[in-house]
Parts: structure tokens; C-alpha cells; sequence
């Protein structure tokens, strides 16, 4: 110790002193810092996502009153149920409006809704609904058939006044091609009529842009010069749904109130709120410190501590959904159908799914997910296998491989926890069969607009369902009609004869066992053909108090809170 | 007075500045909202663009904008739903407005504080126990602090942490409010329940967005004073007998005022545009979250170029504020030239 130093040591003591009410702090802030520090001391097992339930408990006796707050990542954009297309507007219209028919409680079946029963004709394109008698809109408008007509109309008629100059509807031009008509039988009847038959019409009917609207609300306030409504139902809509509007904060809450008048027996809850909560480790400690009362897409790395904590409730369920990596196979080398199986060999899916989704995710093996009825249960996924991808491509030419991009994009989704380590994961896999790849983190709108005009050579991309229909999955990404440069889902560029068939056939045909039949060859000759390869599909997540009773996550997304009390 | 009114007239052709460059900025911006929602219907897109004049060519569309933020106070239509920005822009920049003036008040006391204290004991234990602290709260970045600052209330201290401007359970309760001050307001009205309810919101992003304003104003507080104390007039004040306290505060401070005045006006500004990572920890509803996700995350330029352009007013105005000070502070700048 050198001369300097021993001269401090009489001081030592009296600085610890003068620093005595500062060290307070500095513990807390070691203590505040150690929380992930205690893992694996414990000896529980791994989380086990297929053990996890998709619900709260009920109560048998339901508590009513209290506010229920809904932590989220983000804010609603618009509240017009035909026109949103993002998952925080979704949740808040599912709780405001009806549609003809709907999901069944936590699952994908459809059963009655506004509309109680329905007939369709022999040859299947006459569809004839009868709505519930006593449905009333928010506004006290009865729900009757020229409101349905109205709801569906205003998505059509490009000169309808209920629209904005913004609206698009793109669900309703997506998912209703075959809709030729829709017309108010009597106040309680609507027919609609279909040009050509479409399997999945009623589960399409499901979904949150067939919301019935109430006309009255769009007519309060009169028109514009142009003859457009001047109400802003997006930012003040009305529904016949168990919540009601009632105001709308940006970026700090959107309240509604339950509608004690539901057709379907009021709420338990006296409010519901939706805030959103932009960073998760926040949303998280305001779940913990009880402000928020549930919460969406806790990060992986979390799920352990919100399993430990006796105050709050972990909630999983298997997605509806799969990522995929597409290969153009209308560009050199993937026109090749040896090059893009040797591709499929090299790909160790398993690996990805623990770098990318913390082993929370299933591999998948057709481009339907295993958890959508139609997947073909017989497909048996290729086991990796170096050698024979580095023969396969000898033989279509490449023996010492080939330089190529592979673009994906910079945000997280459902089905893409970690695009960039899925990225590098295939990037390494490719290398060893001697595939160069240069891969490349692109903007989300971006990479969107520049895959579907077919500029990239292998792309990451996924997929979440829209209607519970297979056809939703391998017509939206296979099928040739929707290789269109510009306006391409199917990133692969797959153009296949028998497969385009296959698809429309099945696309006609109402006899299910004889659609899975159609769709279990297809699945066959896309597996063989590979266009793409299926990564893996993703579950989902919620985090609640452990007091909140009644909650379930539905598959086919949105939130929905008609059960939802809190513990006595 | 022809200081001031010299100093007022200046700021218009610097707004009018300002304007352009933040209007050419927005138009230059690759994509927007309408290419992503009209992505499958370009006739629809094309349409679209005719009826808001999107077609016209730039010094009439800039016209018209910096025409219509003049007259009317109207920053053009989202191009997601049609919807006027500007009331909700004025809303979230009251917001802002007024973590940023908690943060300030925060920063500049504390600093002016430690500062003084600092410059007047040099180099004693509290001189250099402010110094650290002050160079710590410059280097800490704030989302990291806010998240610890977090952590500490819910883990240690079992404060009910709940993040945005007040709770939600309020909302009947503060339905009649003009304002988003919702501090100010809930005072000037004496709501204490919601007041209370604010404070407890606003305290932690305060403090957290405060560090690098305490910071600051210590450290400038500091150097200014030390080298206002080295001059002879402090010394022959000293020598006259004043007491030490007396000349520190009352003649010292006054003339190290300038540039801590002008730090202010500066962070001041800076916040209001910067307080974005804050307001994103602590799900602030404020001008810059607004901004980056309603507008940058899904390309809505009107939110872009009118979120851009209340933050470079606001700087502007309280620029201006700063230099009308000067001339209260200092009689020198309002009898020059």
C-alpha cells in the first residue's frame, strides 16, 4: 500500500459516514436489480406451454361491478369493425358489436349470434339468416335486416355514403369475392346469394368486419357536400355488442360500459378499459402492482416469474398460425425443385425454435397448422439431413452451392418471436450445404410491399389465420390466383397446376370429409414440391391477476370480455 | 421594447423556415399510410390522392399547409382515417407539456441548488458528491432509469405503480376537463382526488426525465458562478465586507444567470421533443409517443409533419422566452444597439 493510500485510511470511516444515507439506495437498487437473478435455484420444472390452460377459472356465482383494465402494446387505430385491420383495434370492436354468427367460447366453432338460424338452398349459393328478435343497437335502433343489408352494402358500394375516404375494407374484398348480393327479405330475414359455391362463407361471416353497424348512428349527424355521412364512426362507434362506447383517450385508455340490455345477458363488469402499455416489462410490473388486471404478450423470458407469482395467472394456448421461409420459384436457383428440397433438408427446425422462441413454439410440417382442422396428420417431417440436401443439389447443378438473400422483417409478431436469430439460425443451417446467403433486416411495410411485388429471393415471412378455414392458409399462400406481382400472398410464387385444382375444388365443395381429402393431397404435393418451408407455429400468451375470473383466450383472436368478474 | 419587438418579428420567418423544412422532410419520406391501406386497390389510392390534392405541385401544397396552421390552426387530414390531427397533436402536446415543466421545475431547482452550494464550498466533499451526481445524471440513459426507477417502487417499496397521465377508474371524474394539464387543471379547480391521482402518475417519469436537467443546470449553475465569484467586482464586495451569503446570492447569481437561463430555455425545448423515450417507459400519453406510433410506426405523414412542427414551435416560443428574459435579467441587452 503505498503512502497516498494509508494516508486516506483515518478518513475512510468518516466518508462512510458522510455516504451512510445514500447506501440505503444502492441496496435497493442491488435488490431491485436481482429479481431474474434467482432462477434455477428453484427446482420446478420447465415451463411446459401444452400444460398451460387457454382460461381463468369461473365462478359459479359471478361477482358484478368493479373496472377490468387491459394492459396492451399498443393503441387501437380505428374503431370501424370493416375497416381495421390490427390486432388492438380488433380486441376493442369484438367487445362492441355483434355479427350474424360467432365463435363459440374459446374455440374456433361457429354458433348463432344476431342471426339464431339460417337455411341455405340445394345448390348452396342462397344463404337465408333470421335475426334474433329483441336485439337493439346502443342507440335503441332495433337490429334488423336492413341494418345487416346495410353493414355489408357499405363495404361494397364504392359510392355507399357510410364510408370514408380512407376506408379500403380490405377484409370484406379479400374474404367476400363470391358475394354477389345481399338483400332484407322481411325486417327479420336476410338472404344473401353467392355467385359461385365458398366453403368457408359461414366462418368468414364470423369474423369482426361483418359486425352489424347501427345505420341511425351514421345518420345523426347528417351529410357532407360530397353525400358521405359526417358521423365518425371510427372514433365513436356504435353496435348491438355487451359493451358500450364510451370514450376514447389516444395512446391512454378507451373505456366502454357493459351494456345491461345485452341480448346475451349482461357483463359482469361494470367497465372495461384498454390502455395501452407500450413497453412489456412495464406492463408487467403494473400487473404486479395490480393497475392493470390482465395483460397481452408477455416476453418469453418472463413467463417463468409470471408463473411463480402467486398473484398472477400464466395463460397459453397453441396459435393458429405458422412462419415459413418462401423461396421465388420463379427465379434461379428455386425454380428447381431439388434446390428448394435441399433447402427443406438443411433446415433444422428445432434449433430455430429454441434460438428464436425460447423452445415456446411447435415445429411445423405444412403450411395448415397442425392446430387447424384440414392439416394432414399423415405428413411426417423431413429429419435433417446434410448429406442428401448436398447430393440433391449436385444434382440439379450447384455442387459447390450458390450465393443468395434471404429479407426478413424487423418486428416481432405472434408467429416470429426473434426474426433476426430465426434469420441467422437458417443462415448458419444453409452455409453447411454451401448456400451463401446474405440476409437482410427490412423495414415491416417495406419487406410487405417488396415480397408481394416479388423482388426478394427467399423471404421470412408468417401468416395468422383470418377465417378457421383451411383455405385461409393454402389458398391465401399457395395458390396461383394469389401470385400476382404486387398484390402477392403467395410469396413463393408457386404456380401449381394440380395444387390450383385441388384448392379450388375444395374452395366449391361442402362436404368436409371430402375437402380434407382435397386438402390432404394438396398438403402432399406442396411437401414434396417446397415451395416453402414451414418453420413453426407460435402459441399465445395472456398474463392475468390471479382474481380475474372467466377469462379465455380465443383462437381466432380478438378479446372478448362478456365473462370476465373478479373474485369475491 | 425594440429588443423585444426586434426578437418577436425574427420569429416568424424562422417559423416559416422551419415549416418548409419539416413539409419537404415529410414529402420526401419513402411510402406512407395509403400505400399500405390502398395497397390492393391502387384506382381507389389514385382517387384518393386527387380529392386531398396530393397531386399538386410542392410550393402549393406547402402553401396551403403553412396557410391553414396560420389562419386556423389546422395541420391537414390522417391519412388513416381522415380525421383533422391537430386537435389530438394539441392534446398530446399539452401532455408533454406538462411532464416537461414538472421534470424542468424539478431539474432546475435541484440544480440550481447543488450548483450554488457546489460553487461555493469548491472542492469540498459537497462539491464533488454534486459533481458526481451530476455527471451521472447526464450519462444514465432515461429509459434505463425509468426502469429501475420501476423496479424500486414496485419490488422494494410496494408503491402501486400505474404507468400514463391518471388513472382510468377516473374517467367520469375528469370528463369535464378543458385541458390535458390535468395537473393544473385538477388544482386551479381544486379536484384533489384527481390531482392526487395525477401526482401520483407524473412522479416518476418526472423524476426520471429530470436527471439530465438537474444535470445540466448543476453544472453550468457551478462554472458560471465559480468564474462570476473569480471577478474583481465579487472580490471588492467581499473586501467592502459584505457577507459571503450576500454577495453569492445577490450579486454573483444575478450575473451567472445568463447562461443557465439560456441551458434552461434550451433543455427546456430540447425535452418537449425528447421526452419520447420517458413517455414510452412510463406509457406517457404525450407529443412524442404520438408521434413515433401513430405516426412514424404506420407512416401517417399529416401526424409526422404536424408532431415535427409543434415541437419546433414550442422550441421556438420558448427560445424567444428565453431572449425576453435576458433583457429582464440584464439591462445591458435591452439598451444595446
Amino acid at each position: 500500500m503505498n503512502k497516498r493510500l494509508r494516508s486516506l485510511l483515518p478518513v475512510l470511516p468518516a466518508m462512510c459516514r458522510r455516504m451512510a444515507p445514500g447506501l440505503p439506495l444502492l441496496l435497493l437498487l442491488c435488490l431491485g436489480c436481482g429479481e431474474g437473478g434467482k432462477k434455477g435455484a428453484e427446482t420446478r420444472p420447465p415451463l411446459d406451454v401444452k400444460k398451460l390452460l387457454p382460461q381463468a377459472p369461473e365462478d359459479p356465482d359471478p361477482q358484478p361491478g368493479g373496472t377490468f383494465i387491459w394492459g396492451r402494446s399498443g393503441d387501437a387505430t380505428l374503431l370501424d369493425p370493416a375497416d381495421v385491420t390490427d390486432g388492438e383495434s380488433v380486441m376493442v370492436v369484438t367487445n362492441i358489436f355483434d355479427t350474424l354468427v360467432a365463435f363459440k367460447r374459446g374455440s374456433t366453432e361457429i354458433e348463432p349470434s344476431l342471426a339464431t338460424e339460417w337455411t341455405t338452398s340445394p345448390d348452396k349459393l342462397v344463404w337465408t339468416f333470421l335475426l334474433r328478435e329483441g336485439a337493439t343497437f346502443h342507440d335503441g335502433s332495433p337490429v334488423d335486416a336492413e341494418a345487416v343489408v346495410f353493414s355489408f352494402e357499405r363495404q361494397r358500394d364504392p359510392a355507399h355514403p357510410a364510408r370514408r375516404p380512407t376506408s379500403t375494407f380490405s377484409y370484406y374484398q379479400n374474404n367476400f369475392k363470391a358475394l354477389a348480393k345481399v338483400e332484407a327479405v322481411d325486417a327479420r330475414t336476410v338472404r344473401f346469394t353467392l355467385r359461385e359455391p365458398y366453403a368457408p362463407f359461414l366462418p368468414a361471416l364470423a369474423l369482426f368486419n361483418c359486425s352489424i353497424v347501427s345505420p341511425k348512428a351514421f345518420a345523426s349527424e347528417g351529410k357532407d357536400a360530397e353525400g358521405r355521412y359526417k358521423y365518425n364512426f371510427a372514433q365513436k362507434p356504435v353496435g348491438s355488442g355487451p359493451f358500450v362506447f364510451e370514450s376514447w383517450e389516444k395512446d391512454a385508455h378507451i373505456t366502454l360500459r357493459a351494456n345491461r340490455e345485452y341480448w346475451g345477458g349482461a357483463p359482469h363488469i361494470g367497465k372495461l378499459v384498454f390502455k395501452p402499455v407500450v413497453d412489456p416489462q412495464t406492463r408487467l410490473k403494473e400487473l404486479e402492482s395490480g393497475s392493470i388486471h390482465g395483460m397481452e404478450n408477455p416476453e418469453l423470458r418472463d413467463l417463468e416469474i409470471i408463473r411463480r407469482n402467486p398473484e398472477l395467472r400464466l395463460l397459453g394456448s397453441p396459435g393458429i398460425n405458422v412462419c415459413y421461409l418462401a423461396m421465388h420459384t420463379g427465379r434461379k436457383p428455386f425454380d428447381d425443385v431439388r434446390v428448394r428440397q435441399a433447402v427443406a433438408f438443411a433446415i433444422d427446425k428445432k434449433r430455430i425454435i429454441a434460438a428464436a422462441y425460447d423452445n415456446m413454439a411447435e415445429p411445423a410440417v405444412s403450411m395448415c397448422p397442425k392446430t387447424m382442422a384440414g392439416f394432414d396428420k399423415s405428413l411426417i417431417d423431413r429429419t435433417r439431413d446434410v448429406a442428401r440436401a448436398k447430393r440433391l443439389l449436385a444434382a440439379a447443378g450447384y455442387a459447390d452451392g450458390f450465393e443468395t438473400s434471404l429479407w426478413y422483417p424487423d418486428i416481432q409478431r405472434a408467429y416470429l418471436g426473434n426474426p433476426a436469430n430465426t434469420a441467422i439460425q437458417i443462415q448458419a443451417d444453409l452455409k453447411e450445404i454451401g448456400i451463401r446467403v446474405d440476409i437482410r433486416r427490412m423495414e415491416w411495410s417495406a419487406i410487405l410491399k417488396a415480397t408481394s411485388a416479388g423482388e426478394h429471393e427467399m423471404c421470412l415471412m408468417g401468416w395468422m389465420a383470418d377465417i378457421f378455414d383451411p383455405d385461409n392458409f393454402l389458398y391465401v399462400l399457395l395458390d396461383r390466383e394469389n401470385a400476382v406481382e404486387g398484390t402477392a400472398n403467395n410469396l413463393s410464387f408457386y404456380r401449381g397446376e394440380r395444387v390450383h385444382e385441388l384448392l379450388l375444388e375444395a374452395q366449391r365443395t361442402y362436404d368436409w370429409h371430402r375437402r380434407e381429402r382435397l386438402y390432404k393431397e394438396a398438403q402432399e404435393i406442396l411437401f414434396e414440391e417446397a415451395p416453402t418451408v414451414p418453420i413453426a407455429t407460435a402459441p399465445d400468451f395472456r398474463a392475468l391477476r390471479a382474481d380475474v375470473r372467466g377469462y379465455t383466450i380465443y383462437p381466432a383472436g380478438g378479446e372478448y370480455f362478456r365473462h370476465v368478474s373478479f373474485a369475491r | 421594447m425594440t429588443y423585444a419587438l426586434r426578437r418577436i418579428l425574427v420569429t416568424f420567418p424562422l417559423l416559416l423556415a422551419v415549416s418548409l423544412l419539416v413539409f419537404a422532410l415529410a414529402d420526401a419520406l419513402p411510402g406512407d399510410a395509403a400505400d399500405w391501406r390502398f395497397a390492393k386497390q391502387p384506382e381507389a389510392k389514385e382517387q384518393w390522392r386527387r380529392a386531398r390534392g396530393l397531386d399538386d405541385p410542392f410550393l402549393v401544397r406547402w402553401g396551403r399547409y403553412v396557410l391553414g396552421f396560420a389562419t386556423r390552426l389546422d395541420l391537414d387530414r390522417s391519412y388513416q382515417d381522415d380525421e383533422p390531427v391537430a386537435p389530438v397533436l394539441l392534446r398530446k402536446l399539452q401532455a408533454t407539456f406538462e411532464l416537461t415543466l414538472c421534470a424542468m421545475t424539478l431539474g432546475v431547482l435541484v440544480g440550481l441548488a447543488v450548483g450554488i452550494l457546489s460553487a461555493a464550498f469548491p472542492r469540498s466533499p459537497l462539491d464533488y458528491l454534486g459533481q458526481v451526481l451530476a455527471l451521472g445524471g447526464i450519462s444514465v440513459p432515461v429509459f434505463w432509469l425509468g426502469m429501475v426507477l420501476i423496479v424500486i417502487a414496485v419490488k422494494v417499496l410496494g408503491f402501486p405503480f400505474s404507468s400514463s397521465q391518471y388513472d382510468p377508474v377516473l374517467g367520469d371524474r375528469v370528463k369535464d376537463f378543458r385541458t390535458q394539464l390535468y395537473l393544473l387543471e385538477s388544482l386551479a379547480r381544486l379536484r384533489l382526488d384527481v390531482f392526487a391521482s395525477c401526482a401520483k402518475h407524473l412522479l416518476l417519469p418526472a423524476l426520471a426525465l429530470s436527471t439530465i436537467p438537474t444535470a445540466v443546470v448543476t453544472r453550468m449553475t457551478r462554472s458560471s458562478m465559480l468564474e462570476e465569484m473569480g471577478k474583481d467586482y465579487a472580490t471588492t464586495a467581499r473586501a467592502k465586507g459584505l457577507r459571503a451569503r450576500t454577495v453569492v446570492l445577490r450579486h454573483v447569481l444575478r450575473n451567472a444567470l445568463i447562461p443557465i437561463v439560456t441551458i434552461t430555455g434550451l433543455q427546456f425545448g430540447q425535452l418537449m421533443g425528447g421526452a419520447v423515450l420517458t413517455e414510452t417507459v412510463f406509457s406517457w400519453p404525450g407529443l412524442g409517443r404520438y408521434v413515433v406510433e401513430s405516426g412514424v410506426r404506420s407512416r401517417d405523414t399529416p401526424v409526422i409533419a404536424g408532431g415535427i412542427l409543434l415541437v419546433a414551435t414550442t422550441f421556438v416560443l420558448v427560445n424567444l422566452l428565453v431572449d425576453l428574459l435576458y433583457a429582464v435579467i440584464d439591462p445591458r441587452v435591452r439598451e444595446a444597439r
